[in-house]
């Protein structure tokens, strides 16, 4: 039995919505989304997975419609669906009701129920979200009914306020596969409970690859791989700063940085080390250079703290530059004064 | 410490040149553009070196200034200080990428070991920052006497606050303030505040719309409900139309066709009256047929006698001469059959017993007939007599018989007869008449109860339904009316309260729906705005701690300025009191400093501030701060004056209180460069020892 993974497709997220980049995340996961069909039916699989989430927030009736035209496109799939924490069913949910076409299955209570497919002899075990948060661990005590058949459990949650999970419990149950969705970034948490993660990152903090779990079930063997899927990936970009850096130059290492790494993705971009005392790293000209979505600047001005101690042991600057090392501060805190206080002193001289 | 001398070998337009300096003194001559200021950066680079400057200060970047356009490499000189009684050369190389310095005692010819690059090492105290406080005096730049006393008063201030004449601790305090405010008013607080309410309204609002939807089902529901009634109300009314409302006005209109009908029926009950009355009348009076026939009769009566009487004159008339006639008649024609019979018997041929038979006959037939004629005549005679006799009976009789008739009819004669006649004839006719009204009316009248009764039954039966006693009056036609409209009312109300049901609950749907639709962004607006707070909550963390950085930076410096104000600012003030007594001569003597860093001068038991204090007063008074830091910062040792330029913006009088101020301090070496005679010849006035070194002409 062959079956694909995903989860936390978040269909209707818009990531870096409204920023300069010309790039339509939006559309990209709907895009995404379209080639797991493909996917599937190119590998001929026996059932997709979606581990909840898969919009980002309760769906319009007309979105549904969209994804159940996507649905029929499979040849020899069957879906299964549960609701997560942001596309929760609610009274006014157009879940509710919702004529799904015949191979898609959605799971519709909040307490874990099962569908058995008689032709690969498998149960899928699942429940929905019918509220943003649920804080009772409901899958703790799920144990699967039948040893014949291969049970596969389909879940969403994972901290205190989305039901929270005991990887410990969850491997003692017996599941042939736990096929985990809510948090972004795909892990395998034992050999056969894994998270998807998010088929496309969502935000600039998922760096990493995203995409989806493809695994290939029988009672006696069973092999789980995860696949990049994703059309972009969201990658950190470090410039270490010295006093001689311009901004010329910052551009052009970030640059030759991107073109390495791959135009395609999104950089984020942090600047560190030491700058010169004059010079202003402009970041806006900066994320000019790529698909930047952020760029920081951490570096400080470098003040030879030691040599002005010395020169200035005397005086206010010196006596400034002790006081402050010696402080019992945070290191974050007191570096940030010693710099601030330097740069005051120092043009207060000038 | 005193400079001997001055090599500078690489330096500007310096080049391998030798300039020594005596103790006391020194006034270095030179016009502009002869090296004074070089000479003076070189005497400070050779003590602390020469950086590149970057970024802006490299217009004025000195180690661009002065490296020699020629010899790059050769950037390098050297110096001779005496300093406690032990000359040491310092030789530096400029050149950035072979820097170098050594300090050489003379004596000994070994290297002091140098910890850093400059000569800290050898005297105590001495930096770059200490420098420029005592040694390198600087023009005051003050053109006025009151800028003079803010620049001396400046001075004091950083110097008692951070212990170095440059550093503006206020300055420093301000920027840091300002940053501070700044970055508070960057604060995002209130935004915050205002997206956690927003978020808060969102989360309601969805909640509100759960609600509104769960109403919508439920409204959506009774809306089809009540729609479903309106329409069985409707089905019901057509219905009811057809019975009712349809029924009604024919019931109406049959009632009064009943009415009409009533009314028929008496009039034709009225004929009938008519027609008894007039047929009573006729019964009481004899029949005119009576009557006719009495007159008929008697006309008859009169016809008959005059036909009595006519045929009677007739018959007789007749008879008579018939009679003759007859008579004669017979006589002749009875004879005709005899003589015909003779003839015949007389006749020869025929038969003759035919003959014979035939004319016997005939004379018998003959004689028969005369017999017999006469006797009729004789009857027809008698008759005759008879007849008049008839005749006279019949006609008293006869007019007995109409006296009778009159007499009967009560009547005198004919005439009233006939009138009488007439006078029945009339009413019988009336009768007549009536009846045949009566008879039309007979068939009509059995219709039309006919129809009454069949009206009187639909009728009845419709009401049924309305009434219990139902009656055919008005007053119950008026009640059915009432009945029937109040029930078309209840109906209609009934109707009117679903159709407004109904219209306002579909108005609450539409609502419903709108305030549904208008909120359908809102689950949007609820994770963007709360990806907003996080970013938000998080900038506003760094801004608080970058707020406490600041904080710590400004609270720091507040502490030290306070600090050093109390350690250092009060010697300071202390030794400043005393060198300015000494310098004025006893005629000023306690500088304090109050807190808004404003400098008070003692003159005999009264504070003057500084600023009241003429220039040449105040002069004096930077001088012995100047001289006091010296003092303080090198602990007493005397470290040489460096005055460049600094006396360009004095007149003559302070020049000359300046000069004076500072050639009482003996046993110190004062450098003064200058590019006029003025020193000198004020120099020379004063009888103040010096030694000239004049740039033009010791240049080689």
């Amino acid at each position: 039995m062959r079956f694909v993974h995903i989860a936390d497709v978040h269909l209707g997220a818009k990531p870096e919505e409204g920023k300069p980049l010309g790039i339509d995340r939006g559309k990209e996961i709907y895009e995404s989304f379209e080639h797991v069909i493909s996917f599937c039916n190119q590998e001929r699989a026996d059932l997709l997975l979606i581990a909840g989430d898969l919009f980002h927030r309760q769906p319009l009736l007309r979105e549904l419609r969209e994804i159940n035209s996507y649905f029929e496109q499979l040849t020899q799939t069957k879906v299964l669906i549960m609701a997560g924490n942001h596309d929760y069913i609610s009274p006014r949910s157009s879940y509710i009701e919702f004529p799904w076409c015949d191979n898609v299955y959605m799971f519709m209570s909040d307490e874990p129920g099962s569908i058995y497919f008689e032709d690969i002899q498998t149960r899928v075990y699942g429940l929905s979200y019918f509220s943003r948060d649920i804080t009772t661990a409901k899958y703790d005590k799920l144990l699967p009914e039948r040893n014949q058949e291969i049970s596969i459990l389909l879940a969403h949650g994972g901290d205190e306020r989305n039901i929270p999970i005991d990887k410990e419990k969850l491997a003692a149950a017996g599941f042939d596969y736990i096929a985990l969705g809510h948090i972004h970034k795909h892990e395998f948490l034992t050999k056969n409970i894994a998270y998807a993660g998010s088929l496309e990152p969502l935000d600039k903090n998922e760096l990493g690859d995203h995409g989806l779990i493809y695994g290939n079930l029988t009672k006696e063997q069973q092999e789980f791989a995860f696949y990049p899927f994703s059309k972009r990936k969201y990658k950190l970009i470090t410039i270490q700063s010295d006093e001689k850096m311009t901004n010329a130059e910052l551009k052009k290492k970030v640059m030759e940085c991107i073109q390495v790494e791959g135009i395609m993705n999104l950089y984020r971009v942090v600047i560190e080390g030491k700058r010169d005392e004059q010079i202003k790293f402009v970041t806006d000209e900066l994320m000019k250079v790529g698909n930047i979505v952020e760029a920081v600047d951490h570096t400080r001005i470098n003040y030879d703290f030691k040599m002005l101690k010395e020169e200035n042991a005397d005086n206010m600057i010196g006596l400034f530059i002790d006081r402050i090392q010696s402080e019992n501060m945070e290191e974050s805190v007191k570096e940030k004064a010693l710099y601030i206080g330097m740069e005051a002193l120092l043009h207060a001289r000038d | 410490m005193i400079i001997r001398e001055l090599r500078p070998g690489h330096f500007g337009k310096f080049h391998n040149q030798i300039i020594p300096l005596e103790p006391g003194v020194n006034v270095i001559y030179g016009r502009n553009e002869a090296g004074k200021s070089t000479l003076h950066s070189f005497i400070k680079g050779m003590f602390f070196g020469m950086d590149r400057l970057r970024g802006k200060a490299g217009k004025d970047d000195p180690y661009m200034k002065y490296q020699p356009w020629d010899t790059p490499g050769e950037f390098c000189g050297s110096i001779d200080i005496e300093y406690k009684d032990t000359v040491y050369r310092i030789d530096r190389s400029f050149y950035q990428k072979k820097k170098s310095f050594t300090v050489t005692d003379i004596e000994t010819g070994r290297t002091v070991p140098m910890s850093r690059l400059h000569a800290g090492d050898v005297i105590p105290g001495f930096n770059e920052s200490t420098y420029r406080n005592t040694i390198s005096m600087e023009q005051l730049h003050a053109k006025t006497d009151a800028e003079l006393a803010k620049e001396v008063a400046n001075f004091i201030a950083n110097l008692s606050t951070a212990k170095s004449n440059e550093v503006d601790v206020a300055k420093a305090l301000e920027n840091l303030q300002e940053k501070r405010k700044n970055k508070m008013a960057e604060s995002e607080e209130n935004e915050i505040a205002a997206l956690e309410e927003a978020i808060e309204l969102c989360k309601q609002n969805e909640v509100l719309m759960e609600q509104y939807s769960i109403s919508l089902r439920t409204m959506e529901k009774k809306h089809k409900e009540i729609k479903e009634k309106i329409l069985n109300l409707e089905k019901a009314e057509q219905e009811n139309k057809q019975t009712c409302i349809r029924h009604l006005p024919f019931i109406l209109e049959n009632y009064k066709r009943y009415g009409e009908i009533k009314k028929q029926i008496r009039d034709i009950r009225e004929k009938t009256e008519e027609y008894e009355k007039k047929a009573a009348v006729v019964r009481g009076l004899p029949s005119s047929e009576r009557i006719q026939n009495d007159i008929t009769k008697y006309e008859q009566l009169t016809v008959e006698k005059y036909e009595l009487e006519q045929a009677f004159h007739k018959d007789v008339d007749e008879l008579g001469p018939k009679i003759e006639r007859q008579d004669k008649n017979t006589r002749y024609l009875s004879l005709i059959p005899a003589a015909a019979g003779m003839l015949l018997l007389a006749i020869p041929f025929g038969a003759i017993i035919l003959k014979g038979v035939i004319g016997v006959l005939l004379i018998v037939i003959g004689i028969y007939l005369y017999v017999t004629k006469v006797k009729d005549i004789e009857k027809a005679r008698n008759h005759i007599t008879a007849l008049r006799k008839e005749y006279e009976k019949n006609v008293i009789h006869i007019q007995s018989r109409k006296k009778d008739i009159l007499l009967e009819n009560k009547v005198v004669n004919l005439e009233n007869l006939r009138s009488k006649l007439n006078e029945i004839l009339i009413a019988e006719h009336e009768r007549s008449y009536a009846r045949q009204l009566f008879e039309d009316s007979k068939n009509e009248l059995e219709a039309l109860r006919n129809k009454r009764d069949e009206i009187h039954h639909q009728v009845m039966n419709f009401m049924k339904f309305y009434m219990n006693d139902p009656d055919m009056t008005e007053e119950c036609m008026l009640e059915l009316k009432n009945i029937i409209s109040e029930r078309q009312e209840e109906h209609k109300e009934e109707k009117d309260s679903l159709l407004k049901q109904e219209r306002d609950l579909a108005l609450e749907i539409e609502k419903l729906k709108w305030n549904i639709e208008a909120l359908e962004d809102n689950e949007n607006q609820l994770i963007k705005k709360q990806q907003m707070l996080e970013q938000m909550q998080h900038r506003e963390q760094e801004r608080k701690e970058e707020i406490s950085s600041i904080n710590l930076a400004i609270r720091t410096i507040q502490n030290l300025a306070v600090h050093i104000h109390d350690s250092f600012g009060a010697e300071l003030n202390e030794r400043i009191s005393a060198m300015v007594y000494e310098v004025t001569g006893g005629i000023y003597g306690d500088i304090i400093m109050d807190e808004r860093m404003s400098i008070k001068v003692r003159h005999n038991h009264s504070y003057v501030p500084l600023d009241r204090l003429s220039a040449g007063t105040i002069e004096q008074v930077y001088l012995a701060i100047r001289l006091a830091l010296a003092d303080l910062f090198f602990n007493k040792e005397k470290m040489p004056i460096i005055i460049d330029d600094a006396f360009a913006y004095y007149d003559d009088e302070r020049m000359s209180a300046a000069l004076r101020c500072l050639t009482k301090e003996c046993d110190r070496q004062i450098l003064i460069f200058t590019c006029h005679h003025r020193e000198t010849e004020l120099l020379e006035k004063e009888q103040i020892p010096y030694h000239l070194i004049d740039l033009e002409n010791s240049c080689s």
